[in-house]
């Protein structure tokens, strides 16, 4: 909440607050340039790393990516960029917050139309790759060229809570 | 300066702002997604980055997963170097005629630049290896 409080300050006040804000503003880049993000896939086979604006920093593949085939590698590689692209965002703004507090950051997340996925409504952060990938891949299904929904290949059962889906649930609508 | 200078001034800054905004946005939308894009040589692995360089697309052929893990991520950054700056190039081409001197220098900041003619933009043939 924003408290009204009557303006009562002098010119050189107002331009010496611009100023403050301006100096803190132009910071915001560089520190948004400096965040970065870490994301890799269930079994590590895929590792990336991007800056806030989603560039490609670091890619490790483990020696067995290749196994995956072609099709599946190349998909699961712009999906863990995509999840280490989100980590990176929110990094961003946490730095930004530090900077200039909560209320300046969420005008920023605003402006530049991206919200810090902590705040997204339904992003949940425990969203493995894989979930991510499924998800996506129920969405698409039909309309992704010569790609057939590619059958899941079920996952050993010591899969464990971590994977537990609380979407296959009725009451999670 | 009165209270109601400044607030005018600020309307009419955020007004300049506003209109660069949509000017932004319509200029975007006429150019269609801005994307970059680079292939080795054999054309075994494809990669598309969007403006601020995030993989949006990346194509492997059997043969080039022939060549191992190592050399297919070695191959894929570098393709994805050479992408984005293009998707940079792009941008920075769409963007810059409407904002003037101070905006080119804001979007080279941003990281999108232009790629100049005597650039270097292919990505290197040799140690991309592929066949």
């Amino acid at each position: 909440m924003v408290e009204q409080v009557p303006i009562a300050r002098t010119t050189r006040q107002l331009i010496e607050e611009t100023r403050a804000r301006q100096d803190a503003l132009a910071q915001v880049q560089g520190l948004m340039a400096q965040a970065t993000g870490t994301a890799h896939d269930d079994d590590a086979t895929v590792e990336v790393t991007v800056d806030a604006r989603g560039k490609l920093l670091r890619l490790r593949l483990a020696p067995n990516a290749v196994n995956r085939g072609a099709d599946r590698l190349g998909s699961l590689i712009v999906e863990v960029a995509q999840s280490a692209m989100r980590e990176a965002t929110q990094n961003s703004y946490n730095k930004v917050a530090l900077l200039l507090g909560e209320e300046m950051t969420y005008l920023i997340e605003r402006l530049s139309g991206m919200p810090a996925p902590a705040r997204t409504e339904g992003v949940d952060s425990g969203l493995t790759v894989e979930e991510f990938q499924r998800r996506r891949d129920e969405r698409l299904a039909g309309q992704r060229r010569n790609v057939p929904v590619p059958a899941r290949i079920p996952q050993p059962a010591d899969d464990g809570w971590e994977s537990f889906d609380p979407a296959t649930l009725r009451s999670d609508r | 300066m009165a209270d109601s200078d400044f607030d005018r001034e600020a309307a009419r800054v955020a007004e300049r702002a506003e209109r660069a905004g949509v000017q932004a946005r319509e200029r975007l939308d006429r150019a269609g997604r801005i994307s970059g894009e680079a292939a080795t040589g054999d054309g075994a692995i494809t990669v598309e980055v969007g403006p601020g360089g995030l993989l949006t697309d990346v194509r492997l052929t059997n043969a080039a997963l022939r060549s191992g893990s190592e050399v297919v991520a070695a191959q894929i950054m570098e393709l994805s170097r050479t992408a984005t700056r293009r998707a940079g190039d792009r941008m920075y081409r769409v963007l810059a005629p409407m904002l003037g001197p101070g905006g080119e220098r804001q979007l080279t900041a941003l990281g999108y630049e232009p790629i100049s003619e005597d650039d270097d933009d292919e990505p290197p043939a040799t140690g991309l290896g592929g066949r």
